[in-house]
């Protein structure tokens, strides 16, 4: 049975509709896609659709407090003379799970496929991840392909919440978020025709600065039409420890201010209509 | 020889589902509010460091291993890529470009040097890093350790070489 903290909110129909965990590594420059056929021999049994996808970018949380949290162009090095190792996706035959591998990385999503799909919960996709990144460690070890040393986390959630057909965009945000959003109605113009907010903030620990909470919301249209706000928040930044423990130690910090952040910046309507129970 | 290539992208850089979704791919369309600019700026606010930088890191791209002839390792992407992460981080619009020299363990130590200070950076790996500064005039050096956390790093920067 999952328990759960009693100062961490819950809620029995959240509008999460993904929610992804991921650890960044230094790149295993050995590691090349026939080693990721063995990877997937590991996986097979529970995940045996695949899909092969371009490798993601590095990405890094670094601070000072002369540009704090300025986002970097983007930038990408690729050596010219050998192509790109994939990313590789291993599904699961509902299509609601995956693990994602690549020379530096190791995911695993959880994704909202039918409207019966029950997110699993935290706890249990942390398990998954945890026994997934042992068994691709242990692959990376017999095959001596290098040490899976971590620089990175990330915990990311997607939600998508569902707005009136008759309602505006503003309308929507207004009764969504806190009441911030009131102050953007101005004597001249009036109500706002569109709206869209990107906030972050900085993870501290004692020891400092350790990661970054992104939150952003727009305007979207599912893939049947229907009118939704996207709200995004991200939590990404350096494992407590260069190993599965300090991964699991952020990954663990950074779900805990994701879920706080979301309840704080949504409105108790909002909270009754997720059926907020804690 | 291997060839390095090097793609940024400036202006697309604050696209949030790009930056957000980082790991992975939303099923959503989001919905465009920005329409062409009739009256686009004419200006820019690249950094002065950037170009020099990056045509600097494909050159250190491009060292394979043993590039010495002493057995010294290839310079490790990760290492410059965390670098790149940090300058950003750290450097005014018209702070110097470093100059920066591969390490034999595959890290890249950036330099800053003028008749008032001195600066070393050595990028071991992310998260890794060693910061020698040298005060020529009070002839005051120091050696510390950091993480991900350079404010000082930027004082210095700023003080000395902007």
């Amino acid at each position: 049975m999952i328990t759960r903290s009693p100062d961490l909110p819950d809620f029995g129909a959240s509008p999460v509709t993904e929610v992804v965990l991921g650890v960044q590594f230094g790149t295993l420059d050995r590691l090349l896609s026939p080693h990721l056929g063995l990877v997937w021999a590991e996986f097979r049994d529970r995940f045996p659709e695949i899909e092969e996808h371009p490798p993601l970018d590095f990405t890094f949380e670094t601070f000072s407090d002369k540009a704090p949290g300025l986002p970097m162009p983007r930038v990408q090095f690729e050596l010219l003379t050998a192509p790109p190792t994939p990313r590789v996706f291993f599904i699961n035959t509902a299509k609601t799970e995956l693990l994602q591998v690549q020379r530096d990385r190791f995911l695993h999503n959880w994704r909202k496929v039918g409207d019966g799909d029950a997110y699993p919960r935290f706890e249990r996709m942390l398990a998954t991840f945890e026994t997934g990144f042992r068994q691709f460690e242990a692959v990376v070890g017999r095959e001596n392909l290098g040490s899976v040393v971590p620089n990175q986390c990330e915990i990311s959630y997607f939600n998508q919440i569902a707005m009136h057909s008759d309602q505006s965009l503003f309308e929507a945000f207004a009764r969504i978020f806190r009441p911030f959003t009131s102050a953007l109605i101005l004597d001249d113009l009036g109500t706002p025709e569109d709206a869209r907010f990107s906030v972050q903030y900085v993870i501290r620990e004692n020891t400092g600065p350790l990661g970054r909470l992104y939150v952003s919301a727009l305007p979207a249209r599912k893939l049947d039409g229907t009118k939704i706000v996207h709200l995004t928040l991200v939590a990404r930044g350096k494992p407590l420890s260069a190993d599965l423990a300090g991964v699991s130690g952020f990954l663990n910090l950074g779900r805990r201010h994701i879920v706080r952040t979301f309840t704080e910046l949504t409105t108790d309507e909002m909270h009754r209509v997720w059926e907020r129970n804690q | 020889m291997s060839v390095a290539a090097v793609d940024y992208d400036w202006r697309e850089r604050r696209s949030p589902p790009q930056r957000w979704t980082g790991f992975v791919n939303a099923d959503v369309d989001p919905v465009p509010a920005a329409r062409p600019l009739v009256s686009p700026q004419s200006t820019a606010s690249r950094p002065q460091w950037f170009e020099p930088t990056l045509r600097r890191i494909v050159e250190l791209l491009e060292l394979g291993p043993n590039w010495d002839g002493r057995g010294s390792a290839a310079v490790n992407r990760d290492a410059l890529s965390f670098a790149l992460h940090m300058l950003w981080q750290t450097m005014g619009y018209a702070t110097a470009a470093p100059s920066m020299v591969p390490l034999g363990n595959g890290g890249v130590q950036l330099l800053w040097s003028n008749a008032s200070a001195e600066i070393e950076v050595e990028v071991i790996r992310p998260n890794e890093i060693m910061i020698y500064y040298l005060n020529r005039q009070a002839g005051a050096d120091r050696e510390w350790r950091a993480e991900t956390e350079f404010s000082e790093l930027a004082d210095l920067l700023r003080a000395h070489f902007t």
